[in-house]
């Protein structure tokens, strides 16, 4: 028979706060990342060609 | 490559014009825990959720089978990426460690097919960070984030990474990839003449990681422990010296220095991990989007890099993995984290960086242009799924690795 090794992870709950972790949990984000965070390609796109220009 | 951190200096030159320069990209990042999670409302929110569903996901076929998360450092994350593929496919998730070859004997682990017991899997989520090559076949067929040859490209081979940058370069573009200028495939030998013309330098062993094999040279002590420390028989890697005030690496370079960060008063050496996802995206998109970031500062304050009792690596590395020994009965690799020098993008720290939008989106450019460059090696070196031993050999200036592909 073979033995498990190693732990099978099952789908439960999570409250999705829980995924950060230390100075993260629960932290709000800088407004400036979220920034980028939330871009479209366009927008970023954009920003490229402002640069190169 | 569909996801990749790029580690990314921000620096001036003697003009004070500032550039994003990448120092490295790796193809298992840590970061994804890293995301400030208050406005998180369901687990899609989170970098986690993100990089699976863009990057896994859509390539599992297999509609019954079992999922797997691999890993080899960094529980915290790769339990939480077990967690959310759980959560996302509502199936079982093996979460497997595979830190070395005995590992792989006591799981029955199979490198070609990713099967464990015998147990058929049907994708799994990769975290195996040392020499991954050695324990999973880059010519698997089992959908896999990353698969091996992002790894073999560039991701955990700073040789193969340096040749994918260059080419990227050479294209008829207004974008190109900064970096620090780089002399790659040197002897011990070469390393040493180079430096006396440089004056200062930054030397890397080719497939170390976590800081590990990097070291910095601003002194004859640093030096000597390079000579010391080092295998004459190495293929080493030279970089130009990112300082501060007059000690910076000199040639034909421009010169560079810290902008950093400023802490408590004090300028530190302080990169920063950019995050990027290639695939589909919740919100419609394909192709590129950042996904987390984080930075990280070093021990010491940049002044401090003149004071001779101090070590330019405390200095200068900003790595926060320190490998501190091998557990006993299993060898494995044992690390610890240096969490007080990690700046996490809250509104209270991030603010140390001094970085604008703008200064934003040209280190995710990088972080991009980065990752493209390793996926078009990774294209040339895989046809028809099937690894390209010859161009690899043909590239790679250390042969030595290819007893370690299994």
């Amino acid at each position: 028979m073979n033995i498990k090794k190693y732990e099978i992870i099952k789908p439960t709950t999570i409250n999705p706060i829980e995924l950060g972790y230390e100075e993260s949990y629960n932290k709000q984000i800088d407004p400036t990342v979220k920034q980028l965070m939330d871009m479209s390609q366009m927008q970023i796109a954009h920003n490229i060609l402002q640069d190169t220009m | 490559m569909p996801w990749s951190g790029s580690d990314i200096l921000n620096v001036q030159d003697l003009q004070g014009k500032k550039h994003k320069v990448i120092l490295e990209t790796n193809s298992c990042p840590s970061g994804a825990k890293d995301l400030p999670s208050a406005d998180f409302t369901t687990i899609n929110d989170s970098a986690y959720a993100k990089i699976l569903q863009a990057t896994l996901l859509p390539k599992i076929k297999d509609e019954k089978s079992d999922l797997a998360v691999i890993w080899d450092k960094n529980k915290v994350e790769t339990r939480n990426y077990a967690q959310v593929l759980a959560n996302l496919t509502q199936r079982d998730v093996h979460y497997v460690p595979l830190f070395n070859q005995t590992d792989m004997q006591d799981l029955n682990f199979n490198p070609h097919t990713l099967g464990f017991n015998d147990e058929k899997i049907a994708g799994a989520f990769r975290y195996v960070t040392q020499g991954p090559w050695k324990r999973i076949s880059v010519n698997t067929s089992t959908p896999m984030t990353n698969p091996i040859i992002a790894c073999l490209a560039g991701g955990r081979n700073k040789l193969l990474a340096a040749k994918a940058y260059e080419q990227f370069n050479k294209k008829d573009s207004d974008l190109k990839i900064s970096l620090p200028y780089t002399s790659s495939e040197l002897s011990k030998e070469e390393v040493i003449k180079t430096l006396k013309e440089w004056e200062y330098g930054v030397v890397k062993l080719p497939y170390s990681n976590a800081g590990q094999g990097v070291f910095t040279i601003t002194s004859e002590k640093d030096l000597k422990d390079f000579r010391e420390r080092v295998d004459n028989d190495k293929t080493l890697i030279l970089q130009q010296l990112i300082g501060y005030g007059d000690i910076r690496s000199n040639g034909s370079m421009t010169p560079l220095t810290h902008i950093g960060s400023l802490v408590d008063g004090k300028r530190y050496a302080t990169d920063i991990r950019m995050m990027v996802i290639n695939g589909k995206h919740e919100n419609g998109e394909s192709g590129y989007h950042p996904v987390s970031m984080y930075a990280r500062k070093a021990e010491n304050p940049l002044e401090d890099l003149t004071n001779p009792n101090i070590a330019s690596w405390d200095v200068l590395g900003t790595n926060l993995s320190e490998l501190t020994g091998r557990e006993e009965e299993s060898n494995r690799k044992t690390w610890a984290t240096h969490n007080d020098r990690r700046i996490v993008v809250t509104k209270e720290q991030f603010p140390s960086l001094d970085l604008s939008i703008e200064d934003l989106v040209d280190t995710y450019i990088q972080a991009v242009q980065a990752n493209f460059a390793i996926n078009e090696m990774a294209n040339y070196l895989m046809k028809d799924g099937t690894f390209q031993k010859e161009r690899f050999e043909e590239l790679n200036g250390d042969h030595s690795i290819m007893e370690d592909l299994i």
